[in-house]
């Protein structure tokens, strides 16, 4: 089995000034965890959407 | 060694780590070794029962359609049910959720509980979804899911950004799938409901107020109570505020607290809800608190006192500042607080450590009273529920103190060694089918 990749810290809105660790690379549990909220939704083109227009809807599962 | 691979601000940055994996790994085979587990039951628990993922499609508040893949490891289910969080994180994956399922066959074997492992999640950040977007996704989720999770194969609970309201939404999705006359009986599909949809009283201080009972149990074990008792926290979170709470009534004294904003200290002793009281006007900071003075964050681990409680993260105890730690207990709130190599410092210097497989247990343990109740069509008050807690934690601590003596070992070697012991015994008693 393959290692673990899976870190919040890049999502916790206390990553700049947390005081708790300086390896924020490795961090699967925090007490302090606090998910980064924003008034906008991201338009992030990379995720993969389906133009209702395009496709309808599917069942996949 | 490996490397890992994280999406920061847009940049690759690859940093090589110890992953979790090889951590569980090596916890594993050390305590198969000591028991000499036998090397067809060491082969099944070395790898995972079922790897589900899941793709499904989802109606967003645009009219679009964004495609979401969700994941499910089981681990193991000798003991029963699998049992594990569901988090909902860009990082989730296949091979993140694998050693945590594993963990968890771990930790509710130690625990006694009729359970086994296992754990999963969705890819996504939730923090760009609308809650009408994320009740869509989490329902899909559950419909995807479908078979593969139910309350007598496999119960979720919340983890990383999932909470009650998310177990509310599966539960609800999922008893609407079954035959009218069956919804009511499938409520435990999941645990950490709200406590006004099968949710259990006392869920909240569960895993705190369980890291307090090994704390006294200890201290009774070694003859000694917790009146005066200084103890520091790391973390002020759900654990480490309960912990303190539950110390404090019994006499102990909090002198220093460390939150993800500073560290503050008073050798006076820090009244634990004015704290919490402050840290609640304050955002959530305990920093600049009125009765306590700011205190290095680096020189918090080395604060005088009796008892540590790292309830915050992992890798806060390593080889750099294990040697100056004056508590001659550490009882790991966290997960994973305490590294190898400041673990064997520790040990040197006799300072003993409850290991967070067995001082954390409290909330799976809350998680099966949820079960059990909605199970059986009961409702449990919250006395009852503390009393039950008692019970069960008493019962982990004693197996895990008394092997330890009897063995000769530190406790977290005892209490892999329990809970790989348990698996081993069902194995040899039920045969391996055909």
């Amino acid at each position: 089995m393959k290692s673990n990749p899976f870190n919040i810290c890049p999502t916790c809105m206390h990553r700049e000034t947390c005081v708790l660790t300086q390896q924020k690379n490795q961090v699967w549990s925090c007490s302090e965890y606090d998910e980064e909220t924003s008034d906008l939704k991201s338009t992030d083109d990379s995720r993969a959407t389906i133009s209702i227009e395009d496709q309808p809807e599917m069942a996949m599962a | 060694m490996t490397t890992i691979t994280a999406k920061l601000n847009n940049e690759v940055k690859k940093a090589p780590v110890k992953g979790m994996m090889e951590n569980v790994m090596q916890q594993f085979n050390s305590a198969a070794d000591h028991i000499n587990l036998h090397p067809n039951i060491r082969k099944i628990l070395s790898i995972t029962n079922n790897e589900i993922v899941v793709h499904f499609p989802v109606k967003m508040d645009s009219g679009e359609v964004e495609i979401f893949t969700g994941y499910r490891v089981q681990h193991n289910n000798a003991l029963g049910p699998y049992k594990g969080g569901l988090r909902y994180h860009p990082t989730v994956d296949i091979d993140a959720a694998r050693a945590l399922a594993m963990w968890m066959t771990w930790k509710t074997s130690l625990a006694g509980l009729p359970y086994g492992g296992g754990k999963g999640g969705i890819q996504l950040d939730p923090s760009i979804y609308s809650e009408g977007e994320l009740e869509r996704i989490t329902r899909r989720f559950t419909f995807a899911l479908a078979d593969n999770i139910g309350p007598e194969h496999d119960i979720p609970a919340p983890d990383v950004n999932t909470n009650s309201q998310t177990m509310a939404w599966i539960a609800d999705t999922y008893m609407s799938t079954r035959p009218p006359a069956e919804r009511t009986a499938n409520q435990h599909v999941v645990t950490g409901k709200p406590d006004g949809s099968g949710g259990l009283e006392g869920r909240d201080r569960a895993t705190g107020y369980g890291v307090f009972l090994n704390i006294k149990f200890w201290a009774k074990r070694n003859n000694e109570t917790l009146l005066d008792k200084k103890f520091i926290v790391q973390g002020f979170g759900n654990v480490g505020y309960w912990a303190s709470h539950f110390l404090e009534k019994e006499g102990a004294k909090l002198v220093a607290v460390q939150d993800a904003f500073g560290s503050v200290e008073n050798k006076n002793g820090i009244s634990v809800e004015d704290l919490f009281n402050y840290s609640i006007a304050n955002n959530g900071s305990i920093v600049s608190f009125p009765e306590a003075t700011g205190m290095s964050n680096e020189n918090f681990y080395g604060t005088e006192c009796d008892i540590c409680i790292p309830a915050a993260l992992g890798n806060q105890i390593t080889e750099s500042n294990a040697h100056t730690i004056k508590a001659k207990l550490i009882a790991e709130g966290a997960n994973g607080p305490t590294s190898v190599e400041g673990e064997k410092v520790l040990l040197e210097r006799g300072i003993t450590i409850i290991p967070d497989i067995l001082c954390n247990s409290g909330g799976v343990v809350g998680s099966y009273f949820e079960w059990l109740q909605n199970r059986n069509g009961e409702l449990w008050q919250l006395d009852e529920v503390m009393a039950k807690l008692d019970k069960k934690m008493l019962e982990s601590f004693n197996k895990v103190y008394e092997y330890s003596e009897r063995e000769a070992m530190d406790l977290r070697t005892a209490a892999f060694c329990i809970a790989i012991k348990r698996i081993e015994k069902a194995y040899i008693q039920r045969g391996i089918f055909p």
